[in-house]
């Protein structure tokens, strides 16, 4: 069995933190909402951990990239994200920043800024879809070109 | 150096001034925290002490020479030391504090004296349900609290189901308790040296909070009864249940109080 | 591709100012200086929103604002210091630097990124809001308790502008959060194994895990007040079979952690700052890493100490849990000196707030412990022992390690060093300043001085004391404007950083100074916590990694 990436140990201890913990402030103190907010917060780490665990197991036991057994002369690779692409500048999240703020200020005064904010939030979203979708288009391009 | 080492001991002797300052009790349950309290101050000293001379040694016997320093990662046997150390102290630290805690929290089987308190915005207003008294501050007057010496106080605290929180706070008796809408919360106090003590509200409660006066007045035991024979004489003294009057800012006054069970000696 | 790196690449010019270039920047260093500048703003009108609040208080009487400003003052003033400042700012030093120590290129996901930048600064901008409103910003201290934040005592947009904008402000850390520990997970160079990543990674990595668990009750507090408020709820209402308790527990549950996710990243700057200064590796590296993950653990079931007071919480659970968090923050203050002992120390201004921190948190520590004892609670909550307390901890925690930071990285960031000199001074004014201030307010408090009153009366004999700690309120504010004038003049010189201008461990500084758009062009090999400093023994043909760690 191989060791428990320190990735996932930390969710692990985590998780056995909040479930011990919320536990004995069960029996101490029997509160609920303290209880509730203490058992969430393990089992949320420990679902954490579950998904960390099922992702290096669907990769046969290989630790993520840089993961904790890079040793050795082979460990220099090319650095870890070389085959992504650096996004260009896009206003697309500044636009549906300015959208979120409609929002907000709707809640404290009405509907009406609500309704505003659907154009940018709606443009702030087409934008930020089709520059994911362009940067996806060339990373694909540059895969093409550079495999042999 | 030499004035790193002034400023240390100004600052050592500004942190015995605040362990100094600490009022001197005034209730039995007081002097109970004025003894924790003297432990604490006297640890912390210590403690601080020994890290501070840590750091300035640090700073002082520093390496002069031109030229890598040894490179020590770390040992295992000296964290077990820093580790273990700050563990002792804190459990017998915790163990202070519970023994204290009994005592504070610890409720006298003797009658005494029953008094339901109610704070509400922005003003206290005391209910004696054995006495049918009541007393009511107004802004210009802040109400009085008159209990006798050397007899437990049975305090019922609370504040109306429609107002804010608010805290109950006599810094002489270096305690405070929390009146919270719709909930009772019960203590005792003795108050042991007779005098008039400054109490106001601790938990911010809105535009007016820092007006929330009263006071508590100690006083022997026949003056107690004297004050008692007055105020019903008087007939100034609300019959309980009565609304007291609007605070400033037009306060939301309560006009049903929450039906609050005299508190009983020696329940929890 | 016009990108923000090329503008900030020109090296002889001064930078100039291109609007369009950082609203759509998605570059991590950038994103990175934008929350660090929003975030010294919203510092900077804190500290005078507190200016006024010390004038206020120097004497007796309500002379300067009324009650109700007053009111507005404080309440904002919490605010932005815990919410709009030092969180970001721990988020805005991550930004730009965890990518860096990591060897990565960006971001995992840099275009959200941006967005939680944008969600913060409109957050923090509506809750200001409220000062335009007739009825004033929230007024109820930051902590809104209800029902004093219910619609009878608070109506008026100023209380929901606050509401919807520190709730889009939580969102926001949530979404950097989850970006950070994407990125420290997903993007590390080949041979930056867990532990070898640098301890400033590691401090934002546990930061980003308690903002995960601490903020989602705060927007569950927030949406459940704002239903109370506006559609009929009752969940906080005792008249209607609401719990005012029930909103404790969920701010503080928030809120308790909120104070280590302030003080994790300034944690983080110093142990990346004791070692360079003191040319020796940080001591008990896997200790400050155990330690700073028991802080994070133990931070998060001690809540309800700030509700010892209300005789509805289990007071030895909550206190035993509340001094044991003295333990690990010990360890890292022992670590620190063990790290300076014996080493060849230099006294940047960085170095300085860093030992500035060590004095000065140590109080603020032990006055922690103090006010976990629920009978010394009983006499110091709610006073301003209790506001000196953590004045003292965020002061000489975070705002120290922020400036220590500040001096330390923007060199990195810009290219430029920061005046020495004039580190020195605000140094200087930063230390005797807080004295002044807050050990007074310890007094004050343990005398039985409530906190958050507009006004006191004479006969409380307080007068003097509050005389004084305005005086050090003053020296605080004087002491900010060498580090605002440093960071101006060194912008309008040229460069004259290098890219490694303090013989720095980790690997941003095996990069230009500022780093180009992709961070690196290579990249030193990887063999511990300080591939730059095992790379410059290397070229002067000393193996760092020889048995038993001795060189020299």
């Amino acid at each position: 069995m191989p060791r428990i990436p320190e990735e996932i140990a930390f969710w692990l201890r985590s998780a056995g933190f909040g479930l011990v913990i919320g536990g004995a402030y069960w029996f101490v103190t029997y509160e609920w909402a303290g209880t509730i907010l203490l058992v969430l917060f393990g089992v949320a780490s420990a679902g954490a951990a579950a998904v960390l665990g099922y992702l290096v197991r669907r990769r046969g036991h290989e630790p993520p990239r840089g993961g904790p057994n890079a040793e050795g002369p082979n460990a220099e690779g090319p650095l870890g994200d070389d085959r992504g692409r650096l996004p260009a500048g896009s206003t697309a999240p500044f636009v549906f920043g300015v959208g979120l703020f409609l929002v907000v200020l709707g809640l404290a005064y009405g509907g009406w800024f609500i309704l505003a904010a659907v154009v940018p939030i709606v443009l702030g979203g087409a934008s930020w879809l089709a520059a994911a979708n362009a940067e996806l288009r060339a990373t694909e391009r540059s895969e093409e070109t550079s495999e042999p | 150096m030499r004035a790193r080492a002034l400023r240390l001991a100004a600052l050592v002797g500004l942190g015995l001034l605040a362990g100094g300052c600490l009022p001197e009790a005034a209730t039995s349950q007081g002097r109970a925290t004025n003894g924790l309290w003297a432990w604490f101050i006297a640890l912390s000293i210590l403690v601080g002490a020994v890290v501070w001379t840590l750091v300035t040694l640090a700073i002082v016997r520093r390496r002069r020479e031109p030229g890598l320093p040894r490179q020590i990662h770390g040992d295992i046997r000296i964290e077990i030391i820093w580790t273990t150390i700050p563990i002792v102290i804190v459990i017998g630290l915790f163990a202070g504090t519970l023994g204290t805690l009994n005592v504070i929290d610890a409720r006298s089987p003797e009658a005494g004296v029953d008094v339901i308190v109610t704070a509400f915005r922005w003003q206290w207003r005391f209910d004696y349900p054995r006495e049918s008294i009541s007393v009511v501050g107004t802004p210009e007057q802040p109400p009085e609290l008159v209990v006798p010496v050397d007899q437990p106080v049975h305090i019922a605290l609370t504040a109306p189901a429609g107002d804010v929180d608010h805290a109950f706070f006599v810094p002489q008796f270096l305690f405070k308790r929390d009146a919270i809408p719709g909930r009772t919360s019960t203590f005792d106090f003795t108050v042991e040296e007779p005098g008039t003590y400054r109490g106001q509200c601790a938990e911010f409660c809105g535009t007016y909070h820092a007006q929330m006066l009263f006071s508590v007045r100690a006083v022997s035991a026949a003056d107690y009864q004297a004050w008692l024979a007055s105020q019903q004489a008087a007939g100034s003294a609300l019959p309980i249940g009565t609304p007291p009057p609007v605070g400033p800012g037009g306060s939301t006054v309560p006009s049903n109080l929450p039906s609050v069970a005299p508190p009983s000696g020696g329940q929890p | 591709m016009a990108t923000i790196a090329d503008v900030r690449r020109e090296p002889a010019e001064p930078i100039r100012f291109d609007l369009l270039a950082w609203l759509s920047t998605t570059d991590h260093k950038a994103i990175g200086v934008l929350y660090l500048t929003a975030s010294g703003l919203f510092f900077l009108l804190a500290g005078l929103m507190a200016e006024v609040m010390r004038l206020e208080l120097a004497q007796p009487g309500m002379e300067l604002v009324s009650e109700s400003a007053y009111n507005q003052l404080f309440t904002m003033h919490g605010t932005l210091m815990l919410l709009l400042f030092a969180t970001p700012a721990g988020i805005g030093f991550a930004n730009y630097l965890v990518p860096l120590q990591i060897g990565a290129a960006d971001m995992a996901f840099p275009r959200l990124n941006a967005l939680s930048f944008w969600m913060f600064l409109f957050g923090g901008i509506t809750s200001l809001l409220g000062f335009a409103s007739q009825s004033g910003a929230a007024a109820t201290g930051w902590t809104v308790y209800a029902p004093l934040s219910e619609n009878p005592f608070s109506p008026g947009p100023g209380m929901d502008l606050w509401i919807a904008g520190i709730g889009l402000t939580g969102l926001s850390s949530v979404i950097g959060a989850v970006n950070l520990v994407t990125t420290i997970y997903g993007r590390r160079a080949p041979g930056m194994t867990m532990l070898r990543v640098p301890i400033f990674t590691w401090n934002i990595l546990v930061t980003a895990v308690m903002i995960l668990f601490a903020f989602p009750p705060l927007t569950a507090a927030l949406a459940l007040l704002f239903i109370d408020r506006h559609f009929g709820g009752a969940f906080f209402n005792p008249a209607l079979g609401g719990s005012p308790i029930l909103f404790q527990h969920l701010f503080w549950f928030f809120g308790h952690p909120e104070v280590y996710i302030i003080v994790l990243p300034a944690f983080g700057i110093v142990s990346e700052v004791f070692p360079v200064f003191s040319s020796k590796p940080l001591f008990g590296y896997k200790a400050v890493i155990f330690a700073t993950s028991a802080i994070a653990g133990l931070s998060m079931s001690v809540w309800a100490h700030h509700m010892f007071t209300t005789g509805a919480v289990n007071l030895p659970f909550f206190s035993i849990m509340s001094f044991l968090i003295a333990v690990p923050t010990g360890i890292k203050i022992f670590n620190w000196t063990a790290t300076m002992w014996g080493g060849r120390l230099r006294f940047t201004t960085a170095m300085l707030f860093a030992i500035g921190l060590l004095y000065v948190f140590t109080i603020g520590g032990i006055t922690g412990v103090m006010v976990a004892s629920p009978p010394l609670d009983f006499q110091f909550q709610d006073t301003y022992f209790v506001v000196a307390h953590f004045h003292n901890v965020i002061i000489g925690g975070t705002v120290f390690g922020i400036f220590s930071g500040l001096f330390f990285w923007f060199p990195k960031m810009s290219g430029r060093r920061l005046d020495e000199r004039l580190g020195r001074i605000a140094w200087a004014c930063w230390i005797v300043g807080f004295t002044l201030t807050f050990i007074p307010q310890y007094v004050l408090g343990a005398e039985g001085m409530p906190r958050r009153i507009a006004d006191y009366d004479p006969a409380t004999g307080w007068g003097s004391l509050n005389l004084l700690s305005t005086a050090g309120a003053i020296l605080l504010g004087l002491g900010t404007i060498p580090i605002v004038v440093a960071v101006v003049a060194a912008l309008r010189r040229p460069p004259d950083a290098g890219p490694d201008p303090w013989e720095g461990n980790s690997l941003e500084w095996a990069t230009s100074s500022p780093p180009p758009h992709h961070n690196f062009v290579s990249l030193p090999p990887i063999r511990s916590e300080r591939p730059v400093f095992d790379e410059r023994m290397r070229r002067q043909g000393i193996d760092p990694n020889t048995p038993g760690g001795g060189v020299g």
